[in-house]
């Protein structure tokens, strides 16, 4: 499927996705973990991420940080029960990152994956798309 | 910049430097009387490591430039004085002027809280008074003045509510609030060490029984709501909900920045109500001050008393006086006697508003009918132009949103700096939260029928400009003194004080 | 009523227009049997003349004094004309919050040049809009100490030298924290530097000082900073009198990283503590943690330079339960008085002031010296001073107070083993003749 050209409408294939807009790359027993294309787009300019500890862990769809934009605040919910490896430093200074490129250079954690049954849980690109399109519609 | 730019000719000076833009050394604007005793120097008396010579960079100006300068900000600023402010849930009515002159008292500006209690007396008794008037409206035996705004009042309610469960051995964690509640509340629950239970807004824009059988338990430690709602709805399960809670031994707190509502035609604490604050800067006219200072006084039922912040004010015969003996009470939670000086404001108006003289209604009665009538108006003109969503009647505020108006592009924040355009202060935006593009307007008692009708052919005027010329609501505010303040450069280049050039 | 410009055509218009036969209809929500009928205890209303009646008549029963000495942290200053006068301008009075920064200009500049002049009198980067007092201001900075340390639970450290009060409400704030409070004590009437040494480790995680403390001595905040240096300590500063930022440096200048104050001698009377608001100042690196409001400068979309409220997201109305703080104010009214006596002192009008604060003080001390029952330690002070009695200072209040005066506050009604202590407070207010009446009173009592 191509990516998508429309502002926050672009859904890499070989990621996996969760109904709250957040994203992970599997990567050998470990997961990196951003948000959205349709998320940063939702937010607006973001002005700042508050991310966890390395060390810390999370239980699945438990709050892990939050991402500030001008006017709101929104949670970031962990896809997979995990501990934290590594947090993107280049965050919080550089917060239009994630506007700019949520799926490369805005990443926020590297986590290990404690159950990796949770993996099937997640969405395929193709029912991540037909997600986003659905509200998109409201 | 062009001299033309410049003009001072103009009431509104477009341009106002800061005072350090127009500080030069050696200017002075105050002076003290020639010394009677000798003058010391601090390096005389004081550690040379703590001595400074001045403070740099505080600025040097002329009395009268400082009178220009702040006149000419003051011609900045909208305010209910000038018009119209048809804030939701902020209660902008109008506030009279004799509360200033009775403020300015010097017998009671000048009362220090550490003089012998037979210097204070005037001030007790101000204290007092208001707090039996407050008894009075609300219903709630005793009260706690100390709390110096809304949200420092819903800090002493739940903390009351904590104490309570912990001398009665409760195992209580959690509070529920509804979630169109405002933001202190949960932010309160926080503070406090309460987890949160949201309740959601039903499907007629009111809290409904079985949302909150679902989620009650016993570790529930009670309820804050809002009544009317934050959407301008009166809760109409109220006393019903209220037993619910009670059921479990929680208590039911009353936020009451709605109160303008039905002050004067229901006492909360005949609704089930166990805690309240009121937030006299709404409902009681004291004046916003552009940000405060308010009062939030709590009150609570009888058996809640003893747990109420230090001291409490108590009469005896003739004589008023400070009661520290609270071995209960929650503890201190402000220096003195909370914002003594809005106090006074406070009751001069309740003063203002009791029973008429033919004992027949009050004047509490004609504010709550007022600001209620006002609501319905404006609901009743905008139907049509506007989204309504709970289009049924309401309290003294009506929300309204954008949904008509976005599929020409507008949203509210378009429509909100619009308004400007005309002459307005916006009414509430995005709040709250559970109508998207929320509108929320409280018209308040003050506001003749004339003022609500210009206000209503000025919305629909840009509910028209919605559909035949988006664009000018795109780019408003174009007649104000500043246009799209750029909020996001703000927080990129952070600049939170004046640095020289 | 007056204040309702509706009359009854009005009303009558109105319930026509939004199809109601009576106004009782408005609040058919609310069950008949609950409403108010006879059952409200409420006096008649009071027209000015009435209202200017009962007030005259509350303020006479009781004669106020005819000289104060009382400071404790709440003083008497002169307050110029201008500061009233500007202040009840409808549009400063009656204006909201600035949320709309396009007419709101006038406000946020105003928060803005106090936040400046903050930072300048503290000697911090970064001063916020203000909070409700001086106390809360105090238990909001060591909270904010708390979440920048939220990893370790190290002890919080309070002075044995702070404002009762002040420690009162910080307890009840940190209610959760009380098994963590350790207080340092004093030695006389300063703070223990050797017993701070042997607290401020790596146990500890938070210093509380004020200075002035309790009893009006100024505390070595350069030594303090020195210790807190060779630690991770976060240290958070208190002052009851920003007047002594006249003559005495910033916490900041130490290495304070949270100050926080009282700033009613600017701008205000002392209002029974009820004309408040809070200091509070910190470094740039910590702004996101800061409670209150901020306003930022920025530009508008035509360049100009202009105002607005910033770093919103940190505050309840968005964060809602992982806000900074439940605070919805500053007290902005409080606070602009402050600005403009601030501006109207200046630099030289401030260092004047509190150069006649600290003579005053002296001068006193000096000839009280001379009464060989009275001690007064040798600790450095400035507007305010602590006099050791030979008998409790309550009878000597006691005895000004027959004569309708106050000779300055008894330290016994906080702790029992202060019982002794008279802490005077002096203002540029005071006369010659004032002070020597003080002085000879002391002189000649019990």
């Amino acid at each position: 499927m191509a990516a998508n050209k429309e502002p926050g409408m672009h859904v890499p294939e070989h990621l996996l996705y969760t109904k709250n807009h957040e994203w992970a790359r599997i990567e050998d027993g470990t997961a990196y973990v951003g948000i959205t294309d349709y998320a940063q787009h939702a937010l607006g300019d973001i002005t700042y991420v508050e991310l966890p500890e390395e060390g810390q862990s999370f239980n699945k769809e438990k709050v892990f940080g939050t991402v500030d934009s001008l006017k709101t605040v929104a949670e970031l919910y962990a896809p997979l029960t995990g501990e934290v490896l590594e947090v993107n430093a280049k965050l919080p200074s550089n917060a239009e990152q994630v506007n700019e490129d949520p799926y490369g250079e805005g990443w926020m954690l590297k986590i290990e994956l404690s159950d990796e049954k949770e993996i099937e849980q997640l969405l395929p690109a193709i029912e991540y798309v037909k997600l986003i399109q659905k509200q998109a519609k409201k | 910049m062009n001299l033309l730019e410049r003009t001072t000719g103009t009431l509104v000076s477009p341009e106002e430097p800061t005072l350090f833009d127009k500080s030069k050394a050696g200017r002075i604007g105050y002076s003290l009387p020639a010394p009677e005793v000798p003058e010391v120097v601090a390096e005389q008396v004081i550690p040379k490591a703590l001595v400074r010579d001045e403070v740099l960079g505080f600025p040097e100006i002329s009395e009268n430039e400082v009178v220009r300068h702040f006149v000419r900000l003051s011609q900045k600023n909208y305010s209910i004085d000038t018009g119209f402010y048809p804030l939701g849930s902020c209660t902008m009515k109008y506030n009279p002027k004799i509360n200033e002159e009775i403020a300015r008292l010097p017998v009671l500006a000048q009362s220090h809280p550490f003089w012998d209690e037979r210097f204070l007396q005037p001030a007790l008794e101000v204290q007092f008074q208001l707090q039996n008037l407050l008894s009075a409206v609300t219903g709630l035996e005793s009260f706690t003045l100390q709390p110096s705004a809304g949200a420092h009042g819903e800090y002493v309610g739940i903390k009351i509510m904590r104490a309570y469960h912990e001398s009665r051995g409760n195992k209580k964690t959690k509070v529920i609030v509804p979630d169109s509640a405002h933001g202190t509340n949960p932010a309160t629950c926080t503070m406090i060490g309460y987890d949160i239970v949201p309740v959601p807004t039903g499907p007629r824009g009111i809290v409904e029984i079985e949302d909150v059988k679902k989620i009650l338990d016993s570790e529930v430690a009670g309820i804050m709501m809002t009544n009317p709602s934050t959407l301008g709805l009166f809760e109409e399960n109220i006393s019903q909900i209220a037993e619910l809670i009670h059921s479990v031994d929680g208590l039911v707190y009353m936020d009451g920045a709605n109160f303008n509502a039905i002050v004067g035609i229901v006492k909360p604490a005949d609704l089930g109500v166990d805690i309240m604050h009121i937030n006299v800067h709404k409902t009681f006219s004291t004046p916003h001050g552009g940000g405060g200072p308010g009062a939030g006084p709590v009150g609570v039922r009888s058996h809640l008393k003893k747990f109420l912040p230090t001291p409490t004010i108590e009469r005896s015969g003739e004589r008023f006086f400070y009661d520290y003996n609270l071995p209960d009470s929650i503890g201190k939670v402000s220096g003195y006697h909370g914002t003594f000086a809005i106090h006074v404001r406070a009751l001069t108006y309740m003063l203002s508003i009791g029973t008429t003289a033919d004992g027949k209604d009050t004047y509490l009665r004609r504010i709550a009918t007022g600001a209620v009538l006002n609501a319905n108006y404006i609901r009743h003109r905008l139907r049509g132009h506007y989204n309504i969503p709970y289009d049924h009647p309401c309290g003294h505020e009506v929300v309204i949103n954008d949904d008509f108006q976005q599929k020409f592009g507008v949203k509210t924040i378009h429509i909100a700096k619009r308004l400007m355009d005309y002459g307005y202060h916006p009414m509430t935006v995005y709040f709250p939260l559970v109508v998207p593009g929320a509108m929320m307007i409280e018209p308040t008692e003050s506001e003749s029928k004339e003022t609500l009708d210009q206000f209503c052919d000025v919305m629909i005027a840009i509910a028209n400009e919605a559909k035949e010329n988006p664009e000018i609501l795109l780019n408003a505010p174009t007649r104000v003194n500043r246009e799209k303040v750029d909020e996001l450069r703000a927080q990129k280049q952070p600049r939170l004080s004046w640095k020289p050039a | 009523m007056k204040y309702i410009p509706q009359g009854p055509d009005d009303q009558k218009e109105l319930l026509k227009a939004v199809g109601l036969k009576s106004t009782d209809e408005l609040f058919q929500f609310i069950p008949a049997h609950l409403k108010i009928k006879n059952n409200l205890y409420y006096p008649k209303a009071q027209s000015e003349i009435e209202i200017r009646k009962t007030f005259q008549k509350i303020c006479a029963s009781s004669p106020a004094p005819s000289l104060s000495f009382a400071g404790c942290g709440l003083y008497q200053h002169d307050i110029p004309s201008i500061v009233p006068f500007i202040q009840s301008r409808s549009e400063f009075a009656t204006s909201y919050t600035p949320y709309q920064p396009e007419i709101s200009q006038g406000n946020l500049q105003a928060i803005f040049e106090f936040q400046t002049m903050i930072t300048q009198l503290t000697e911090c980067e970064l001063s916020n809009a203000s909070l409700y007092d001086g106390a809360t201001s105090l238990a909001e900075g060591i909270l904010m100490a708390l979440r920048l340390k939220k990893k370790t639970a190290g002890k919080i450290i309070l002075s044995g030298g702070l404002h009762p009060h002040y420690e009162q409400v910080v307890r009840t704030y940190l209610q959760s924290f009380l098994d963590r409070i350790v207080v340092a004590p004093l030695k006389g009437d300063r703070l223990d530097q050797e017993a701070l040494s042997k607290l401020v480790t790596s146990e500890a995680d938070i210093l509380v000082t004020q200075s002035p403390n309790i009893f009006g001595v100024i505390e070595d905040d350069s030594a303090i900073g020195a210790l807190v240096k060779t630690s991770d300590v976060f240290w958070v500063t208190s002052t009851t009198e920003p007047f002594v930022w006249g003559v005495v440096r910033g916490p900041g200048a130490f290495g304070a990283h949270i100050v926080t104050g009282e700033g009613q001698s600017f701008g205000a009377p002392a209002y029974l503590g009820g004309a408040s608001y809070g200091i509070f100042a910190t470094k740039n690196e910590y702004l996101r943690q800061v409670p209150g409001r901020l306003v930022g400068e920025t530009l508008d979309q035509k360049g100009r330079r202009s105002y607005t409220l910033t770093f919103a997201t940190r505050e309840q109305f968005i964060r809602r339960e992982k806000a900074t703080s439940n605070i919805c104010t500053n007290q902005n009214l409080n606070m602009l008085a402050g600005v403009i006596h601030m501006a109207t002192l200046g630099k030289a009008g401030l260092k004047a002031v509190s150069r006649r604060l600290l003579s005053h003080a002296e001068y006193l001390k000096s000839h009280l010296r001379e009464v060989s029952e009275l001690k007064i330690s040798s600790s450095p002070t400035f507007s305010e001073f602590t006099v050791d009695l030979p008998y409790g200072a309550a009878t000597l209040v006691k005895s000004a107070a027959d004569a309708g005066w106050v000779c300055g506050v008894d330290l016994g009604r906080f702790k029992p083993e202060w019982n002794k202590k008279l802490l005077i407070a002096t203002s540029e207010l005071h006369t010659k003749a004032e002070l020597d009446r003080l002085v000879d009173f002391l002189r000649t009592a019990p």
